[in-house]
């Protein structure tokens, strides 16, 4: 089942969203990504503690983009 | 989910130090190899005996990891059982070396279920996550190793 919405979107995401053809589907992704990311960072926290990530040094963030084969993420 | 229906083109194997040593949130790089993971949908593909230790001997906060949507459970069958079985000796031996301190039971434990992680890591082409890299010596497996 689907509701019919409307959101305001910059300009630069709506063309984003237009250009795949299907603009629902392209923004129901995203909010399904952000909502399974917003629950693993919940998991984390819980499995972690709060503020588990303060530590985190800027040669952990390389060494584990490298890992995954990115682009070097920065703080 | 099955390890056929990985979500992510991309991942790791977690051997049963990797995986105990996430849990635990023992380092700082390891917390954050979990964290990209989860941003950028990279597996961390679980041989199923470890998956099994964890939720048995850490059930609650600790096998909490097993619920992030990355992680996948890799079942061990009668074809693993033939692939995976020439690398046990290497590993024992190995893993003799490696501690004194393990008991029959947690060597054991740790040769089988590294014998998975080697099998998934060399067929996916995947890297092998632990924090005893020494326990791979004299294998062709390509790892990376948890401070």
């Amino acid at each position: 089942m689907t509701q019919r919405i409307t959101v305001s979107l910059p300009d630069d995401l709506a063309a984003r969203a237009k250009a795949t053809g299907n603009a629902s589907a392209y923004v129901a992704e995203a909010l399904r990504n952000q909502s399974r990311l917003e629950r693993d960072m919940a998991i984390l926290a819980e499995l972690w503690g709060e503020g588990w990530d303060a530590g985190i040094s800027d040669s952990d963030r390389e060494r584990a983009s490298h890992l995954h084969g990115r682009e070097i993420e920065t703080a | 989910m099955s390890s056929d229906d990985a979500p992510g083109l991309s991942g790791h194997v977690l051997d049963l130090s990797a995986l105990t040593h996430l849990a635990a949130g023992e380092s700082m790089y390891g917390r954050e190899v979990v964290r990209q993971a989860a941003v950028y949908g990279v597996t961390l593909l679980v041989p199923v005996l470890a998956a099994q230790y964890l939720a048995a001997y850490h059930a609650g906060k600790g096998s909490a990891l097993l619920n992030l949507s990355i992680i996948l459970i890799a079942p061990f069958d009668s074809v693993h059982l033939a692939v995976t079985t020439p690398f046990t000796e290497t590993l024992d031996r190995n893993a003799r070396r490696l501690s004194t301190d393990l008991t029959e039971r947690e060597r054991v434990l740790t040769v089988l279920v590294a014998a998975h992680a080697i099998h998934l890591s060399q067929s996916r082409g995947w890297r092998l996550l632990t924090a005893t890299p020494s326990l791979y010596e004299g294998i062709d497996v390509r790892t990376e190793i948890l401070p």
